[in-house]
Formats: structure tokens, C-alpha cells, sequence
């Protein structure tokens, strides 16, 4: 099930909430949550839940034997008695990650190993068993493996009980397409998280917005790029495919980060607090700059348990080259069982290690926008490779958008129909800026009778540290004079109209039945 | 205490949109009436031309397959309230954007909405469907085709033989949309590629619509069908080569409308200025009329019977006017006249025929119509192996001749 389908929109989601509200107490509303993430994964995949419980009790066991001796209670885990981080049974560490590499590796890359290996030997050595992907297994197997290292490390306590580890991993809203969320962001929440009329108001402002994003923009979005993948390079030319490019990667955007926002905002509207995943990373300077913005869940899981591990930057320049490039290599590979997602991540690294090493500097010093036209342009020429996975299309389509086949190539300007979307695109390249952040911060400053501040800056409304929900959808303010009072609540209103409007809009294309794919299900 | 209310008024409101469908359809099942414009209650869409998904049954094999979980989704679609206006004002907003976007580029049509093969033309209010394209049709595909009926046709030379390829805007080469497109696959193209080669003892259709005022006067500005004068105009044609005098018929408009035909319901698109019926006013006789081998009254066929009346009662809006006002496609359809001249005639053709295979009962005793789309008994070179039939007239579209359906009565498998 997606959150951008009926079921979910006019079933699962109000029933789901009008259950969890009535249910009195802590723990019920956790079994409940449980059980309901369950049949929200059996939905799609009625089989692989088995798989998902094997999991879920694994790591609970795993994580129960490989924290440090003595941790077992809620606030026992932390530092040991020389004030460093203790640390437990290594051993289970090791068979816990070779169990969750195990599982993600069998089911999700089998196929792809066994082509290699048939490709080179010549022969049918390993059968392709063609097993199905099972849905979210990039993201629940991520998410149980950051709990086991964190209870080795001493970060946080185990789970003692396997109901409530099982909502972590299982929970609805970040179970498919995340964000990953660790164990120790929620860990006080298991227990103390509260539900309050304020956070179900903001939790349902940013889910409205994240549906927006998903039913309005990406999926308008995606008609116009499956076409000009499906009608190919020659047929479409130079305005199409560089059309058709512009358009997935609109698409990737708001369909990833709308998917963000839904779980962020289905979250809070339970009382728990995720970390926002997206933050606005195509107003990057720089390729480093855009991973530190782009789906940071990952980013930052991979920084903390591959690369620091690895040696981080710490080292020689060769060995940080190398880290580097393992991690870029091990985040393509976690995109997708195939050599584009590969070559995608190795593109990455690449110049990652470029601008490490030969032009970081000069970018820091150069015109603002030479980075940010530097950087669309980078990233924006990767989501070809990480979109059009067979090379005999891929081709084609870079010749296309070097002009090999003219300006429209054998289609009329009309037929690309690629100038009905430029208003889309308009609105899209507007709502890919902090420029909704600012202007609202520039309204509060302006109530509360200060000076607006950076919305990135500390406490800014941009700020990575936050779950999204403030830049977005939160509007409130210390008004200053009663005056400025009342003209801020006729603003708020105003935008919770806009809200409402949007999450109309939002479920009438769902009905419509418009075209509605989703990119990161598959992975 | 305003933060409060807000908070309040945004929780409820997305409850009752969230609400929509269980708190309708529970209401309902325990006895609760809906307005009619709520289309709660609605089993089926006359703008989607379909029956709504009926409550799925639950049950572990159909949940294992998907199939509960695919039905579900869609009975919980099918079923909010006012779906007809929720599907029509999404594509409305859709087409509004592509209007603005149209502007600097100022072209005479442009899509219904987002990722639509129908274009809608401001200034004459036509919805067009996307031309053929050469790519969907290969010439090797065609001369086959071309082969297949050539066979029938040879098969046996005592028949007068005459195949009717409609225009159609899809095959349309001067029209807005035509002009804009690319690698059109046009009447001319099908001409050349299907009618010229058929056996020369069979006649073949001139082409009558060359550009969009000829469009705009005789086919529908929302439907695919062709108007009632140039379907006579067809009539007349095929009479002429077989020998006999058409029936003299005058025009009259008989529903005054609007209806919105197939492109528009397929298009999302109920603006413009919708379409009218005509009908012929002319001697038509006393006819018996089988269909399915089933007698039933002759008003059957539709249309006015000959004459002067108003048939369309109730609202048409979305009902599809053409088959509404004449009738809907059936496998077999034989009509007799005991006072018209001796001679029978086979039909095989699409839903280009429910408005003229009555007019031909003026000139045939006995008039055969096969669809092969939904006549699956025997072939059309059977059929006419056990009947006595003078004259042969195909009478269908490229479309059909396409269509898995058809293939197996025209021997084209």
C-alpha cells in the first residue's frame, strides 16, 4: 500500500487514526501501531511478511546479546566507567550485520549476482531464482542494522520488549520508502511520545503537503518523462530529452521528498519526531553540499556505519579516495540490483573525490551561481543514468540531448508536448527553493516585529535539525501589537486554506486515477 | 484559544475528506438516502461508460493474488462522492494549466489534460483524438489484412462487393491536429496501403472530409461517429454502385442536445458547445427486425423510424448520444421488408452502421448486418455460404479491422 492510493487515503489512514485515538493508554496504542504496520506491509506483500517477523526477531535477539554487559535497562546503555562508549559482543555484531546482509542480499540482489557470475562462467553456475523484490527490505533492513550497532556501541539501550522493537522497524509511515529512521531518535518516544490536538493539526499540514508534492507535482511530472523515455533518443531530439530529463528529475524530487513529508507528518500526527530527509538540495552550491541536503537518512547512515568505520577522512589521501568511493559504490548498489545504480553511485564518488581534492576551493570562491549551475547540472545529468537503466535506450538519449537527432528530432514541437509543462516546471523549480521558508519568515519576523533571519541558520526554518514540518507547514508568531495579531491569523488561516485545498486537489488526482508511479517503492 | 480552533477546523475538515467514502457508504448500505448529486448509490458511470466495482469479497486466495487488494482500490475510487465531477473537474484544472502554458505558443489544440490523447479546439469546440500514427500500422500488417478480405472476396464472384473505410479524425490529414503531427498515418496512407489493394470487382469508398470545415459539418465535434447527412451521403454511394436507387430522406434535428460523445468522456472534456442529432425523415415501410436471432420490435433500431419526432427524452449528457439514439452494437441484426425490391444484402461493419443499415431495408428485402467485433458463429464467408446474398458491403473503420475481435469472422488470423 502507498499513501498516495484510495486505499489508504479513504480506508487505512481514517480508520487506522480513529482507532489509534480511541484506544486508551501507551501500550495499546503501540500494539495497535504494530499491528496495523503489518497488515499495511501484508497489503503489498502478504507472503514476505513472514520474512519481515524473521527479521523483526532476529534483530531484537541480536540486539538483546550485542549491547555492552550490564545494559540492560531503558538508561543503562551510554558511557563506561572510563566515560568512553562501551562496547558489546562483537560476535553478535558481526552475525547480526551478516544476517541482514544476508537477507537484503539474497532477496535483493541474487539475480544480479547470478548474472555475473553465469555472464563470466559461461554457463548456468547460480540459477536466477527471479525472486520478487520484497518492498521496503532496503529500509526496515537498514533501519534493525542501525539498532544492533548502535546497542553494541553503547549508544542505546536494547529493546527488551519485541512489540515495540517491531513497531520501530514495522512502523506504516517510514516502512516502504522510509526515511531511515535510527533507533535512537525514537527510542524515548517508544514510551513517551504525546499526542496532542497541535501536533495531529501540523502532522496532517505536512502530510497535505507531501500528497501535494507527490499527486500534484511528481506524478504530472512523470507523464511527461515515461513519454519521452518510451518514445526514445531520434523520436524526441534535443527539446525532448532534455525536456523529459528536467521532468524525472522534478519527479525524483518531489516524489521522494513528498514521501518524506507524508511519513514525517504521519508521524507527528502519532507524537513521534523524525528528522527531516530532503532540505532543499537543489539549491546545492556543490555535489558535497547536495548529499549533505538530498535524502540525508542515508547519507548519514552510510557516513556513520561504512565510512567512519572505514577510516573516514582520517587517513591517507589514497585511503580516503578509497573510502569514498566504497561508500559511493555501496549506495548505488543499495539503489537498485543493476549496474546503472552502480555506475551512478561511482559517478558520485567521483566527484565527490574531485571536489575534495580539485575543485572544492575554487567553487567556494566562485560566483554563487556558477556552483549552483555547476551543481544542477551535475545532478541533473546523473538522473539520467539512475533513470533510463538499459544502455541501448541510454545512448540514444544522451546523443539526443547533444542534438544527434536536431532540435525535435522526427517528432513536431507540438507532438513532444513538452511545452504544456513549462507552468509545472515553473512551480516545481519555485517549490524546489526555500523560497515558501523565506517568505514565511519574512511574515513572522514581521508580526513578531523583528529582523527575519537566514532560514538556514540556527533555529532558521530550514534548519536540517528539525523534521521539515516548521519550513512547511507550521505558521505561528509572538505577535508583537494586536494589530499585527489579527493580520497573522487571517495569514494563517489563509494558508490552512491553501492546505486544505492542496490535500483536495491531491486526493481528486488519486481518484482520477492519474498516472501515479512510484520511483523508491521499488527499491 | 485561535491556535485551538484552527487545529480544530484543519483536523475535521481533512477528517470529512478522508471520511469521504466510509462515511457515505456505510450511511447508505444501513438505509440512509443520498441526494442524486452526491452519486452516492451510483452503480454505474455513464461519463466513464462502465459499471463501478462492486464490494470486493474478502478471502485468503484473493488477498494472496492481489486481486482483493486491486478491487479494493478501485471500489473505494469508484466510489467517492460525486466521482463524475471529481474526474471532470481534475481534468478541468489540468486543462486550464495547459491553456496558460499554451499561450506564448498559441496552437489551435491542445490536450484535455495531463498525458490525454484527446485535443480540444477553442475556436470550433471539436475534441480530437490523436491521429494514427504509421508506427502502430505496419504496410506488411495491412496488405495482409488486405489479402485476408481479398480472399473472401474472391472467393466468390456471383456478389457485388463494395468495402466502406470511413473517414475518421484519427485519420484526418489536414485537420488542426493533423497539421501538428508527425508520420501520420491517413486515409490516403490506408488508400494506398489497404483499399487499392482489393480486387477490382470490389468498390471502394471516395474519400468525402478533406480538411476541418468538412469535419466540423459531418462527424460529430465530440464523437467519433459520423453525423446522420454523411452516413446518407455513404448510403447513397454504396446504393448507386450496387444497382439501386437510394431512398429519397430529408434532414431534421431530432435532439437538440448537448450531448458529449466519446471523444469528450474519454477527453474529460465537457466544455464547447457539445453535440445535436439529426435524423432522416423518409418512407421507410414495414419491417420485422431480428437481432440475435431474437424478434423485436423495429423501434429497436432506433432513430425516428422515418419519422418526424423527438426519440431523446431524458438527459444525454454523458450517455453517448450516437448509440443511445440509434442502437448499440449486437453480433447479428437482420432486418426484412416484404414490400421492398427482391435482392438481400450482408452488412459487415462497426458502429459506423447502427444509422444507416435501416435505410438500405428500403432497397433489399432482407438486410444481414454482422459486427464482427461480437458475431462470433461463423465466419463471414460462412455466413454468407448458407445465406442468399446478393450484394457485400464492408463497412468499418481501421480500428476494426485491427481488433482482436473482429479478427477471427474476417478470417484474418
Amino acid at each position: 500500500m502507498v499513501f498516495s492510493s484510495s486505499t489508504f487515503l479513504f480506508a487505512f489512514m481514517p480508520l487506522f487514526f480513529a482507532a489509534y485515538f480511541a484506544v486508551p493508554g501507551r501500550k495499546a496504542k503501540n500494539v495497535l501501531l504494530l499491528l496495523a504496520s503489518l497488515f499495511f506491509y501484508a497489503w503489498g506483500e502478504p507472503v514476505y511478511i513472514l520474512l519481515m517477523l524473521a527479521s523483526i526477531a532476529a534483530n531484537w535477539l541480536f540486539g538483546l546479546k550485542a549491547g555492552p554487559k550490564g545494559a540492560s535497562g531503558r538508561h543503562a546503555a551510554g558511557a563506561g566507567p572510563d566515560g568512553g562508549a562501551r562496547k558489546g559482543s562483537k560476535g553478535v555484531l558481526l552475525l547480526a550485520v551478516a544476517f541482514n546482509v544476508a537477507v537484503i542480499g539474497f532477496f535483493k540482489y541474487e539475480g544480479f549476482v547470478a548474472g555475473i557470475v553465469n555472464g563470466a562462467a559461461g554457463a548456468a553456475v547460480v540459477p536466477d531464482l527471479e525472486l520478487p523484490l520484497p518492498i521496503g527490505i532496503s529500509f526496515y533492513t537498514l533501519q534493525a542494522l542501525s539498532y544492533v550497532i548502535d546497542v553494541y556501541r553503547g549508544q542505546v539501550a536494547p529493546q527488551r520488549n519485541v512489540l515495540y522493537l517491531g513497531m520501530y522497524v514495522a512502523c506504516f509511515p517510514q516502512l516502504i520508502a522510509g526515511p531511515i529512521v535510527r533507533y535512537s531518535t525514537i527510542q524515548e518516544q517508544v514510551l513517551g511520545r504525546k499526542e496532542t490536538l497541535a501536533g495531529a493539526a501540523d502532522g496532517m499540514r505536512l502530510f497535505a503537503v507531501g500528497l501535494a508534492k507527490k499527486a500534484l507535482l511528481a506524478n504530472t511530472c512523470a507523464i511527461l518523462a515515461a513519454k519521452m523515455v518510451e518514445m526514445g533518443g531520434p523520436e524526441i531530439g534535443a527539446v525532448g530529452a532534455w525536456a523529459g530529463l528536467v521532468a524525472y528529475t522534478f519527479q525524483i524530487f518531489f516524489d521522494f521528498s513528498g514521501y518524506s513529508d507524508m511519513a514525517i507528518g504521519l508521524g507527528r500526527m502519532m507524537g513521534f519526531t523524525y528528522l527531516r530527509n530532503f532540505n532543499f538540495p537543489y539549491v546545492s552550491r556543490s555535489i558535497t553540499e547536495f548529499w549533505r541536503r538530498w535524502h540525508m537518512s542515508l547519507s548519514t547512515f552510510f557516513r556513520d556505519y561504512v565510512y567512519i568505520p572505514l577510516g573516514g577522512s582520517r587517513c591517507s589521501v589514497p585511503r580516503h579516495v578509497f573510502n569514498i568511493m566504497a561508500v559511493w559504490a555501496i549506495t548505488g548498489l543499495w539503489h537498485g540490483a543493476a549496474w546503472n545504480y552502480v555506475g551512478w553511485g561511482v559517478y558520485y564518488g567521483v566527484l565527490l573525490v574531485c571536489e575534495k581534492y580539485l575543485w572544492g576551493g575554487l567553487l567556494k570562491r566562485a560566483p554563487r551561481i556558477v556552483g549552483h549551475l555547476y551543481t544542477v547540472l551535475v545532478f541533473t545529468f546523473g538522473w539520467s543514468f539512475f533513470w533510463i537503466t538499459d544502455p541501448a535506450q541510454l545512448v540514444p538519449y544522451w546523443q539526443a540531448m547533444a542534438g544527434a537527432f536536431g532540435a525535435t528530432g522526427s517528432s513536431t514541437f507540438w507532438e513532444l508536448t513538452a511545452w504544456e509543462y513549462w507552468p509545472v516546471f515553473a512551480v516545481c523549480a519555485l517549490a524546489s527553493t526555500p523560497a515558501l521558508p523565506w517568505a514565511k519568515e519574512r511574515l513572522v519576523a514581521w508580526a513578531e516585529g523583528r529582523l527575519p533571519r537566514s532560514v538556514f541558520a540556527e533555529g532558521g526554518t530550514a534548519n536540517p535539525k528539525t523534521d521539515g514540518s516548521e519550513s512547511l507547514c507550521v505558521l505561528s508568531a509572538e505577535c508583537a501589537t494586536p494589530a499585527r495579531t489579527a493580520a497573522f491569523r487571517v495569514a494563517q488561516a489563509a494558508w490552512d486554506l491553501c492546505l486544505v485545498a492542496l490535500l483536495v486537489l491531491s486526493a481528486m488526482s488519486i481518484v482520477s486515477g492519474s498516472f501515479n508511479p512510484f520511483i523508491y517503492f521499488q527499491f | 484559544m485561535y491556535e485551538r480552533i484552527r487545529n480544530i477546523a484543519l483536523v475535521a475538515v481533512a477528517a470529512c475528506v478522508l471520511f469521504c467514502v466510509i462515511g457515505t457508504k456505510v450511511p447508505e448500505k444501513l438505509g440512509v438516502d443520498f441526494p442524486e448529486w452526491t452519486g452516492v448509490g451510483l452503480d454505474k458511470s455513464s461519463l466513464e461508460g462502465r459499471k463501478y466495482q462492486s464490494p470486493p469479497k474478502p478471502g485468503i486466495r484473493s488477498a494472496l493474488s492481489g486481486k482483493f487488494q486491486t478491487r479494493l482500490e478501485k471500489y473505494l475510487a469508484d466510489h467517492v462522492p460525486m466521482r463524475d465531477e471529481v474526474l471532470l473537474k481534475n481534468a478541468a484544472l489540468q486543462r486550464s494549466c495547459i491553456a496558460a502554458a499554451n499561450t506564448p505558443f498559441r496552437f489551435n489544440a491542445y490536450p484535455t489534460f495531463y498525458g490525454s490523447d484527446k485535443y480540444y479546439q477553442p475556436d470550433t469546440g471539436i475534441i480530437h483524438p490523436r491521429p494514427f500514427s504509421k508506427k502502430g500500422w505496419s504496410k506488411k500488417k495491412l496488405a495482409k489484412i488486405a489479402k485476408r478480405v481479398s480472399n473472401i472476396i474472391e472467393s466468390n464472384d456471383s456478389i457485388q462487393w463494395f468495402f466502406y473505410l470511413p473517414d475518421r479524425l484519427e485519420t484526418a490529414s489536414d485537420t488542426s491536429v493533423a497539421r501538428l503531427t508527425s508520420n501520420k498515418a491517413d486515409y490516403g496512407w490506408f488508400s494506398d496501403n489497404f483499399l487499392k489493394k482489393l480486387p477490382d470487382n470490389c468498390g471502394v469508398s471516395k474519400r468525402l472530409c478533406n480538411n476541418n470545415d468538412d469535419y466540423e459539418q459531418q462527424y460529430y465535434l465530440t464523437d467519433h461517429h459520423w453525423k446522420t447527412a454523411r452516413a446518407y451521403s455513404a448510403y447513397c454511394e454504396i446504393v448507386d454502385y450496387f444497382g439501386r436507387s437510394p431512398i429519397q430522406a430529408r434532414l431534421y434535428q431530432c435532439f437538440p442536445g448537448p450531448f458529449w460523445g466519446s471523444n469528450a468522456r474519454e477527453g474529460l472534456c465537457s466544455i464547447g458547445i457539445g453535440d445535436t442529432i439529426d435524423d432522416l425523415v423518409y418512407e421507410q415501410g414495414a419491417i420485422t427486425v431480428k437481432v440475435n436471432g431474437k424478434t423485436v420490435d423495429p423501434t429497436w433500431l432506433g432513430g425516428s423510424g422515418g419519422q418526424q419526432k423527438n426519440s431523446l427524452q431524458k438527459d444525454h449528457t454523458f450517455e453517448g448520444g450516437y448509440n443511445e439514439y440509434f442502437h448499440g452494437n449486437k453480433g447479428l441484426v437482420v432486418i426484412r421488408n416484404k414490400n421492398a425490391q427482391p435482392g438481400n444484402i450482408l452488412i459487415v461493419g462497426d458502429s459506423f452502421k447502427n444509422c444507416i443499415e435501416r435505410l438500405f431495408a428500403t432497397n433489399y428485402r432482407t438486410v444481414h448486418v454482422i459486427d464482427p467485433r461480437y458475431y462470433s458463429k461463423e465466419t463471414v464467408r460462412e455466413y454468407i455460404g448458407s445465406h442468399d446474398i446478393n450484394d457485400v458491403v464492408f463497412l468499418m473503420s481501421p480500428f476494426t479491422l485491427n481488433r482482436e475481435k473482429a479478427r477471427a469472422s474476417l478470417e484474418l488470423e
